[in-house]
């Protein structure tokens, strides 16, 4: 059930959320025109540069902005859920490093077959369930939050090792590969790519509003929920899984982006103040939607004085976030 | 320290500098993945100190070494020019060395890059003395430099090298199958043990932090440390001419002088031939990496050999003798129906498109117009500064089908 003020700022972000996309269409270096997006949409000309740009370039990265930050802060919403702890995130917790890792050691293989989208997809999905588990298995053990946020920072550092280790050993050709993959990008996702990550991201948001009262139970305690009939360890289970083909699919084809996953559903819980998780994962696919819109119109706008990969911005912003809420926290 | 930082740095995915890269010299930022306040950056911290740590351990063990050793290479640093130093070696396009006599010691000054002014004066006498020259091992840290020391016939000298996936050399590759050159690694993190072990007298170091790591402990031992800034030369033949450095050092001096008055001959010659003909059709260089495509500025090392082949460049009238770095969007409407692709960084069409999904949408790519210095692995790396009229001979061909120059591709090879 979403209260009467949530459905006022879900109104006001649908709002938003459609004008600060047509705006990111357009905040590129290159002035293109409404005739450009029109033709390029009815009467695509593969020898005309604005359609080209307009449907091969903006459109996936305007895309890739807005389906990358509902993802990943959807996927922080539930790490900070399934260890009830505002701090947790795919990033923080070692899940994206873990889809590094596995990314690193499949482009380094020298098999072709791993470079491909397949393969890498394949890898990213692959490494960031394994590490999803591993936590999990260490949530099992840990007997406070913080130490199991310990846990996850000390994986997430022993996974970089491992990539540092390979990158060390590996090939020119396939360093490259992998640091090209590494540096973060939505340019690289293709027009024909979008669907394949839409079917991931969608199956993964359903999954997310099936889960919906397990996880409302799980924000009051897992003992709590266990009292209201919740299997919580099959919760547990699918919620790494989730976050885990959430998180794959986005490193897979944008690289590791930072924070986003860690300060989008802080934020929505600030704006919304509720920990009914229907609100809060709506909210996250704007919020989110939108941050990463924002984030990436002001790469293109700087783009002249100063250049900025995306996860430089977005740590950018992030951090002060992060610090902002350790400071609350604590007082 | 330095190499605790850099282990800081390279372990928390911080920052990397590519060098080189596309044939290219430019820095890229990197993802920040620990931000000053997390975790990771008090564990980097425990890093640290353990390797500040493992240095005072070292310290301990580096003196003593010293009192037993002889010094034999020494170094000054000065910012003046000395009007009593007398060139005997003729530079004519390098501008970041010089080779004089001066108080009857072979001096070898190395300019700054940025100021022009001398960075180090050196004294390399041991190596050119008439009487009792003491033999040179050489430490080569650069694939160029051992083209250069290759193309003397003195690749027996190196005992050393950054990595051996790097060197298409067979000698040196045989040498290190013999156990004769030994890896080191990358030039800032290179243990001092491993270079004392290496029995080298000299190391050519590319000059990416000035100073070499433990310089001044390696210069006590007698092992003098060069920096070899043949990257930072903006002509061609600026670059090749480092040679001469190696062939007073190898004291081949004349075989040094006359490979490079050749190369100098045939470079001038082909660039007349190119001057010639018609301007070629439209050419772009280069490759995406992460958000942006790094292309040659107008004054830079490339940029001068697409000018003297005679290539219609995009961005031939820029500034700047580094990169540009341009997003993807700009490239295509500049290039979009551009003829030629050179330099994406890649072996095969397959590869090219993995690497950069959008180049499907240039002309080069769609007409297979796309060519690299792939031909043979890792030779261009090795040669290319040594042989700049071979590097021009295959732009010109390239680029020039009419003028029926009628020589092979030397580095050169079409994506397919």
């Amino acid at each position: 059930m979403i209260l009467k003020k949530h459905r006022i700022l879900f109104i006001v972000c649908a709002a938003l959320l459609p004008l600060i996309a047509f705006w990111h269409l357009f905040a590129g270096e290159i002035a293109l025109t409404i005739n450009d997006l029109v033709g390029s949409l009815t009467d695509y000309d593969v020898t005309n540069t604005g359609h080209i740009i307009m449907r091969d370039f903006r459109f996936p990265r305007m895309s890739m902005a807005m389906l990358s930050g509902a993802g990943l802060s959807v996927a922080g919403l539930l790490m900070q859920n399934l260890f009830n702890n505002p701090l947790a995130g795919p990033n923080i917790l070692g899940i994206s490093t873990g889809s590094s890792l596995f990314v690193a050691l499949s482009i380094m293989t020298g098999i072709s077959i791993f470079t491909t989208n397949f393969g890498i997809l394949s890898s990213a999905l692959i490494g960031a369930i394994v590490f999803g588990a591993i936590i999990l298995f260490f949530s099992l053990f840990a007997k406070s939050h913080t130490s199991l946020l310990l846990i996850g920072i000390m994986i997430g550092s022993f996974s970089s090792a491992f990539v540092s280790i390979i990158q060390t050993y590996s090939d020119a050709q396939e360093l490259k590969v992998f640091v090209m993959w590494a540096m973060g990008s939505l340019q690289q996702v293709t027009f024909e790519q979008l669907p394949i990550i839409v079917l991931f991201l969608v199956g993964g948001f359903l999954l997310c509003f099936m889960l919906v009262r397990s996880l409302n139970a799980l924000a009051i305690g897992s003992d709590n929920a266990s009292v209201l009939g919740i299997n919580v360890r099959q919760v547990r289970l699918l919620i790494i899984l989730v976050t885990a083909i959430l998180t794959g699919v986005i490193t897979a084809f944008c690289g590791p982006i930072a924070f986003v996953g860690l300060a989008v559903p802080n934020l929505a819980k600030i704006l919304f103040k509720t920990q009914n998780h229907l609100t809060l994962i709506i909210a996250c696919i704007f919020i989110g939607s939108i941050f990463m819109l924002l984030c990436d119109i002001c790469i293109q706008l700087l783009d002249s004085h100063i250049h900025l990969p995306i996860n430089a911005l977005t740590s950018l912003i992030g951090a002060p976030f992060v610090i902002f809420i350790i400071l609350k926290k604590l007082t | 320290m330095i190499k605790s930082l850099y282990f800081l740095k390279t372990n928390s995915l911080g920052d990397y500098s590519f060098n080189y890269f596309l044939g290219l010299s430019f820095s890229v930022p990197l993802k920040t993945t620990s931000s000053p306040f997390s975790f990771q950056f008090i564990i980097n911290t425990f890093y640290i100190c353990g390797s500040i740590t493992l240095n005072m351990i070292k310290l301990l063990v580096i003196p003593s070494l010293i009192f037993i050793s002889l010094s034999c290479g020494k170094s000054s640093t000065s910012t003046q020019p000395d009007s009593e130093a007398k060139e005997i070696t003729s530079i004519l396009y390098a501008k970041h060395f010089k080779i004089s006599m001066k108080e009857k010691q072979t001096v070898l000054e190395i300019m700054d890059p940025e100021t022009g002014m001398i960075q180090r004066e050196i004294d390399i006498s041991p190596f050119t003395q008439t009487k009792n020259p003491e033999p040179v091992s050489i430490v080569a840290l650069s694939s160029t430099h051992i083209g250069m020391i290759s193309k003397l016939n003195e690749a027996n000298k190196i005992v050393g090298v950054s990595g051996m996936q790097y060197v298409s050399n067979a000698l040196v590759k045989a040498n290190f199958e013999q156990k004769k050159v030994i890896e080191l690694g990358e030039e800032s993190t290179i243990p001092l043990e491993q270079i004392i072990q290496s029995k080298a007298n000299i190391i050519i170091y590319s000059g990416f932090g000035k100073e070499f790591p433990h310089q001044k402990q390696l210069e006590k031992l007698g092992i003098i440390c060069i920096p070899n800034y043949d990257w930072k030369e903006l002509h061609p033949l600026g670059k090749a001419e480092w040679i001469k450095l190696f062939g007073v050092l190898l004291k081949k001096e004349q075989a040094a002088n006359d490979y490079f008055t050749h190369i100098e001959k045939e470079y001038k010659s082909l660039k007349e031939l190119a001057k010639n003909s018609k301007k070629s059709d439209c050419l772009f260089s280069g490759n995406v990496f992460g958000d942006f495509w790094y292309t040659p500025a107008g004054e830079s090392f490339n940029a001068q050999i697409f000018k003297d082949a005679n290539c219609a460049y995009a961005y031939e009238n820029s500034k700047g003798i580094g990169s540009l770095s341009l997003t993807l969007e700009e490239v295509l409407q500049q290039n979009a129906t551009c003829k030629y692709w050179i330099n994406p960084g890649a072996s095969t069409l397959d590869e090219l498109k993995q690497q950069n999904p959008k180049a499907v949408f240039f002309d080069a790519f769609k007409k297979n117009n796309v060519y690299c210095y792939s031909k043979e692995g890792n030779n261009f790396w090795e040669m290319s500064a040594i042989e700049p009229h071979k590097v021009l001979s295959d732009i010109i061909q390239l680029t020039h089908p009419e003028m029926h120059l009628e020589k092979p591709l030397y580095f050169y090879s079409q994506l397919k």
